[in-house]
């Protein structure tokens, strides 16, 4: 047989694998839990000099083949557990075993957090604190109504406030004092990637409580929130950071466990229930309100599904929500779709894409600032129904029907080792329309034969953001990171608005049959802001951290140059446990410093100097002023400063603790023009104000036990937070419409500043005057009430100075697990108006027993005796004209949530030996199940005129936060 | 890595610019305009408009407080749906300076005058309608004539309302000192503010576009000589004034721009109701209907503004029969004075009267200018208030106008 050299050169080329094989060497072994010896599917195995690794597969195994013989590190790293690192020698031929037992990070201590737009890190390496909320983890077994009660207590200062029990109501994060003085204190809030509106909607009033756009959001498909605190962490994003940025990440699929998919089930059936019923000590009608009460449903339903293999993974849920609040024409029912890819084409690329769509109804009661409100109408009059009687109020029908879509497109691409190029865009998407509907049959005040209100929203932005990010090494040791990039973002918001009154049957409710149409009219606006950004990071031996960022920022104004401006921000890290001389016991010991800056916009049209509008009148449309403005106006600049000290010992105690200042400058304030210029009815702002801000926020958790059988968990947080208001560059102090709240100098931002009523005033003869006796900053022993500022005292703030909160997680036996959540407020004082207005229309029941004492036709007390000076004292302390009377402290202390779950999958393993069910939970679950306060309205938490109003901390006929109990099934397969 | 360096930075370059064009593509608003914008001839009736808006949503509100000062109209928490703290004030003469009702006809009132005298100076910039462009066609003619007109008269009716409602302090008018500001001035007192009201209407005079606007005019420059003591000059105008059969001049309302009496004192929303001697008094010139306390006590609603958009007499042939009558009897001329009562009680179908003094006078200002915001100035004038020494008489001069006014403290 001839054999040509082509033939024998081809069969040498198919040698050369076999020779090669001959080579090298097989890594493998099992990958286990330390402390419970489970096996850990799906941990990361590399060799990191190779760049190459393995997965471990559904029972733990892992392999890796064809290495070269030489020596190697093997990282392992799994979420939940600490990443670690050992050298390894194989030869040619040998398989080698490395059986690998994993330590978990009870601390989160390598959990990787978000800490800027192109910039994550482990926690251990960040040069800020980030608040992070395992929110998959606390899904499995709670369900939320929104996203607030998500992350309510869960994060050291960050105070959650829901302004009422409503259904879908608005919501305020009280974060580091708000950030400055302008702007709506609100962070901003990214979904995978998108800009989403986080408005409070009011359409039309039924008495101050809006609807939240963040009720859209459904807490079940989030898999984690980051939250940057402030201007040190948020500067890259530049405008609008100045108050916070949360970052949330909904869930992704991942190489699933068995056959590429895994379905669940979640169940949640329950009730809410009132917290505390009015007292009839305070109110002689409180029997009236108590009778609204009920139990109100709540019923969710989730089905998720994710898997997904080398090339491409995904996640798609849907998710039904029912919840009825508990008092009458208050419910919502939220369905939720949501769709996830991601898609690995190449090496180089990696794509994904994030879809979540939202039906939201919701059904808003009438309460509040308000005559036809349920508790206005019960809780004012010692008769009730007097504004509006009870048919009446009930049959007022306030609905919002609300379609959202929320979704991002990602691409990043690498084309070479160390380099990657990301662009993301975003697309947030809402159409909301309100109906209110006052039916021709019934009465209400300034209605004539029934009305209708229709409001529409529609809002679209989009966002979009494009960054390179380069890693490379300037020395051995030295490492370094720059990004650059840009982003954009473009909102455009259009709302229509009828009324219409005069219907001629309540059977037909068209607004276009209503003879009489009150109003009609639109309204639009687009904003655009941009920015560039630059970020330069260096890290040393693992030890030193350094970080540069400059951020340049455009905004729309109209009529006006766009006003752009520049960020800065430095932060930095040392690592102390890396040195020999800190103990071996600190896993962790990092001090941190970071400053930086960001700001507040002005409203568009606060920089023209005169603005004409159009007005409809008995004599036609004509020419009325419509705004004045100021060309010199820029956007309001918010400094901070962030010190901190991580550190974790034993590898179950954590503590953070951040100490922040807070500076602001060029702050807006709004400067009514006198009457007599003509332009009174607009405000004229200018960049004069300062307020400056610090606290203290301190986490720490423990893990004292953790076996295999039983583990326990025990976290704790702790924030105090407070503001003075330093200039308001000559204007007079700011109040908010009832002349409580105060932006004044020298004083917290809102705080409580009014006459404080000390006692009664008497005659020569000892008769008690009608006009009390009002403590002075000048006369000793108290001057005549009236109205004069300089008689004004601090009374308090709406907002609590100090907060915290206290968990306890404890699995015993395996499959049982009970969790606990308590937060505390304290320094934080309520306005109880409700109580003073009952005061006023004779509904108090120790204010008239007083009145009959004093002055009733047969008075029984006479003037002159002590028993008569101390009524006459006390009558003074509940004179509804003073605030000050009805101003107490709300100081409370809530068992927040507690659950109760046992995984049932083990025992069905065990009695069946099929292994086909992941999970099978079954839980009891309570929120706000017991509240302790001196506040005497049943909850401390409420503000009447919504979330975002400078009135704050103001109680009045708003409902309570609900009760909530309810059990929980969920089914993994 | 070099080529990759100055690709970003050309590309940082190019992004400055870009950022900017971007930010400032945006969409303008639908609902405002630029001042220059106005100044065209076109848009001249527009801004015509604007003023009578402006006079519409000043008088009610001003007619409403001041008559809630008055003893014409009290305020009861006791009636439904009666609740504000600032109309309380209002009805005791207990101001205090923040008082945001006060604030609301001020703010108004501010931009009403702002809004006449804007007007003035327009027409003088505006292509074809300046003084000095001579020729106008029959159209612009008509445009420039009513503009200076309305802005003239309305410029005069809103000095007038700050001289007659207005005040610096409580009291009689010793101590009040009457009077306001006009663009942060120092007080333009009372007096001052009567003479600049009667000098602008009567240059209105010269732009009437008819002979029943210059009786208008004149029965308002009447008005203004009569509240400021000046019978003589009183006397003269009232003579050219309205006559009997004119239609009364009024400001007009729609229901999206509703007569704040309907909302504030009637049928939308009761909180000041009309005093006990409207009730039952057969005088259809004061129209009230019964309506339920809280406590079963029975008020009195004012129904001459039945509905949102009835609209509010400003000035009438009456009232100006009734100035002619009580200057006659000023005069010591009650004969005079008797048919021009009885010619104003013959139109309201009531009985003719005898004789005539001041005290019918006075009485029959009361009703038929009933809600309309005179009984307050004729209480101070007349020297019968109601209500106790050192209390308001006049609206206050609010905190607004002192803090952002160096000339008030």
């Amino acid at each position: 047989m001839k054999t040509s050299l082509p033939t024998l050169l081809f069969m040498a080329l198919l040698l050369v694998p076999g020779l090669a094989m001959a080579q090298t060497a097989t890594v493998t072994g099992q990958v286990t839990d330390n402390q419970t010896g489970e096996t850990l599917p799906g941990t990361n195995l590399l060799l990191v000099e190779l760049a190459r690794g393995a997965a471990a597969d559904i029972s733990g195994m892992y392999t890796i083949e064809d290495v070269p013989a030489g020596t190697y590190t093997l990282r392992s790293s799994f979420v939940g557990y600490r990443q670690q690192q050992q050298t390894i020698s194989v030869t040619a031929g040998q398989t080698l075993t490395v059986n690998i037992a994993m330590q978990p990070d009870y601390t989160g201590l390598e959990e990787v957090v978000v800490t800027g737009i192109a910039s994550s890190t482990s926690k251990a390496q960040a040069t800020v604190a980030v608040g992070r909320v395992d929110a998959e983890k606390l899904t499995e077994t709670n369900t939320y109504q929104d996203l607030s009660q998500l992350v309510g207590g869960k994060i050291a200062g960050v105070n959650v406030l829901p302004s009422s029990g409503n259904v879908g109501g608005g919501v305020r994060f009280n974060v580091r004092g708000g950030g400055g003085l302008n702007g709506d204190g609100q962070p901003v809030i990214y979904v995978d990637g998108v800009r989403v509106n986080n408005a409070e909607v009011a359409g039309f009033g039924a008495g101050g409580q809006g609807i939240s756009a963040l009720a859209d959001l459904n807490p079940e498909e989030i898999a984690s929130i980051d939250f940057l605190k402030g201007p040190a962490s948020t500067a890259i994003y530049g405008t609008e950071g100045a108050n916070g940025v949360v970052i949330i990440t909904t869930k992704r699929g991942s190489i699933a466990r068995r056959g590429n998919i895994s379905v669940r089930y979640k169940g949640a059936f329950g009730y809410n229930e009132n917290i505390a019923e009015y007292s009839e000590a305070d109110y002689e009608s409180a029997a009236d309100a108590n009778a609204l009460f009920k139990e109100g449903d709540i019923r969710q339903h989730t089905l998720s599904v994710s898997g997904g293999g080398e090339a491409v993974s995904f996640f798609a849920s849907v998710d039904n929500r029912f919840e009825e609040g508990i008092i009458p024409n208050n419910e919502g029912e939220r369905t939720t779709f949501r769709a996830n890819f991601n898609a690995f084409p190449s090496e180089q690329i990696t794509l994904k894409a994030s879809t979540g769509y939202t039906l939201n109804n919701f059904q808003r009661p009438d309460n509040d600032n308000n005559i036809f409100g349920f508790l206005g109408n019960t809780l004012l009059f010692p008769t009730s129904y007097q504004f509006t009687d009870s048919l009446s109020v009930n049959a007022i029908d306030d609905r919002f029907d609300v379609n959202r879509f929320v979704g991002s497109l990602e691409g990043s691409y690498s084309p070479m080792r160390n380099l990657e190029i990301t662009g993301t865009f975003g697309y947030d998407a809402s159409k909301l329309r309100q109906d209110r509907t006052f039916p021709q049959n019934r009465f209400y005040s300034g209605r004539t034969r029934g009305e209708r209100n229709i409001f529409v929203r529609e809002n679209d932005q989009y966002n979009g953001n494009v960054n390179v990010r380069y890693r490379y090494d300037i020395t051995p040791g030295l490492n370094a990171t720059t990004i650059a990039g840009g982003q954009f973002f473009d909102q455009n918001n259009r709302t229509f608005f009828g009324t219409a009154q005069d219907f001629a049957t309540d059977l037909v409710t068209e607004i276009g049959t209503g003879s009489a149409i009150q109003s009609i009219g639109e309204n639009f606006l687009n904003a655009r802001q941009a920015g560039l950004y630059i970020q330069q990071q260096v890290s040393y031996n693992n030890t030193y951290f350094l970080e540069g960022i400059l951020r340049r920022d455009f905004a729309s104004a109209i009529g006006a140059d766009a006003s752009s401006i520049t960020y800065p921000s430095l932060r930095g890290s040392v690592r102390f446990d890396q040195f020999d001389f800190v103990p071996e016991v600190f896993d962790l010991l990092k001090l941190r410093a970071a400053y930086g800056e960001a700001g507040n916009l002005p409203n568009l049209d606060d920089v023209v100097a005169i603005l004409f509008q159009a007005s409809p009148s008995g004599f036609g449309a004509g020419a009325r002023v419509g705004g004045v403005g100021n060309s010199l106006l820029v956007p309001e600049r918010v400094r901070e400063i962030d010190v901190g000290l991580d550190t974790e010992l034993f590898s179950r105690l954590s503590v953070e603790a951040s100490y922040f200042r807070t500076f602001s400058d060029d702050s807006i304030i709004e400067f009514t023009p006198a009457p007599s210029t003509g332009f009174a009815a607009f405000a004229l702002e200018r960049n004069v104000g300062q307020i400056d801000g610090k606290g203290v926020e301190i986490a720490l958790g423990i893990t004292p036990l953790s076996t295999r059988q039983f583990q326990v968990d025990f976290n704790t947080t702790y924030a105090y937070q407070t503001t003075e208001v330093q200039d308001l560059g000559g204007s007079p102090p700011i109040f908010d419409a009832f002349d409580l709240n105060v932006v004044k100098e020298g004083l917290p931002r809102s705080a409580y500043f009014t006459q404080e009523v000390i006692g009664s005033q008497f005659d020569d003869n000892g008769v008690a005057l009608a006009v009390p006796l009002c403590a002075s900053s000048t006369v000793e022993g108290g001057v005549a009430c009236s109205s004069a500022d300089a008689d004004r005292q601090f009374l308090g703030v709406p907002f609590p100075e100090h907060f915290g909160s206290l968990s306890l997680n404890v699995r015993l036996f395996g499959g049982l697990n009970i969790y606990t959540l308590a937060d505390y407020a304290l320094g934080h004082r309520v306005f109880n108006s409700t109580k003073a207005f009952g005061a006023r229309f004779g509904n108090n029941p120790e204010r008239n027993e007083l009145a009959e004492q004093l002055f009733g036709d047969d008075a029984t007390l006479t003037p002159g005796t002590q028993a008569y000076i101390e009524a006459a004292n006390r009558y003074a302390l509940t004179d509804w004209r003073y605030d000050s009377n009805y101003l107490e402290d709300a100081d409370y202390l809530k068992l927040r949530e507690i659950t109760v779950t046992y995984d049932f999958a083990d025992l069905y393993t065990r009695s069946t030996g099929r292994n086909d069910v992941r999970s099978f939970l079954i839980g009891l679950s309570a929120r706000n199940v017991l509240t302790t306060t001196k506040y005497s309205n049943p909850d401390p938490e409420v503000n009447f005129r919504g979330a975002r109003d400078l009135s704050r901390g103001q109680d009045f006929l708003t409902l309570q936060s609900p009760r909530a109990l309810y059990l929980t099934v969920s089914l993994g397969l | 890595m070099k080529k990759l360096l100055y690709l970003c930075l050309f590309l940082g370059l190019i992004a400055l610019p870009a950022c900017d064009g971007f930010v400032e593509g945006n969409e303008p608003p639908i609902d405002t305009i630029g001042n220059d914008l106005l100044n065209d001839a076109n848009q001249v009736q527009f801004q015509i408009n604007g003023v009578l808006d402006m006079w519409a949503e000043t008088v009610d509100d001003l007619t409403v407080l001041s008559d809630g000062l008055s003893d014409a109209f009290f305020f009861d928490q006791d009636v439904p749906n009666a609740t504000f703290p600032t109309y309380r004030d209002t009805d005791n003469g207990d101001f205090t300076l923040d008082n945001n009702s006060v604030d609301g006809v001020a703010s108004s009132l501010g931009e009403y005058r702002l809004l006449a005298d804007t007007l003035l100076t327009r027409i003088e910039v505006i292509d074809g309608l300046g003084p000095d462009e001579g020729g106008f066609t029959d159209e612009t003619q008509d445009v420039r004539q009513l503009a200076l007109y309305v802005a003239n008269l309305h410029g005069g009716i809103a000095r007038y309302f700050l001289g007659a409602y207005f005040s610096l302090n409580a009291g009689d008018d010793a101590a009040a000192q009457p009077g306001g500001a006009i663009n942060r001035s120092a007080l333009i007192p009372q007096a001052q503010l009567y003479a600049d009201a009667v000098a602008k209407m009567q240059t209105a005079l010269e732009f009437a576009p008819s002979a029943y606007d210059r009786r208008v005019a004149n029965s308002l420059i009447a008005r203004v000589h009569l509240f400021n003591g000046d019978y003589a000059a009183a006397q003269q105008a009232a003579q050219a004034g309205m006559q009997e059969g004119d239609d009364p001049f009024q400001a007009l309302y729609s229901i999206q721009d509703a007569n704040s009496w309907w909302g504030a004192a009637g049928r939308g929303r009761n909180q000041f109701v009309a005093d006990f001697r409207f009730a039952d008094d057969g005088d259809e010139r004061s129209p009230v209907e019964p309506l339920t306390g809280n406590s079963g006590t029975t008020y009195y609603r004012q129904i001459l503004y039945p509905d949102q958009d009835s609209p509010l007499t400003f000035m009438s042939w009456q009232e100006n029969a009734l100035m002619l009558a009580e200057l006659a009897v000023r005069n010591n001329n009650a004969g005079t004075a008797l048919p021009l009562v009885n010619a104003v009680r013959a139109a309201a179908g009531l009985d003719l009267l005898d004789s005539v003094n001041m005290d019918v006078i006075i009485a029959e200002r009361d009703q038929e200018l009933f809600a309309q915001g005179t009984r307050l100035i004729d209480q101070r004038r007349f020297n019968i208030f109601h209500l106790p020494a050192g209390t308001w008489r006049y609206l206050p001069i609010t905190e607004r106008e002192r803090n952002d006014n160096p000339n008030i403290d």
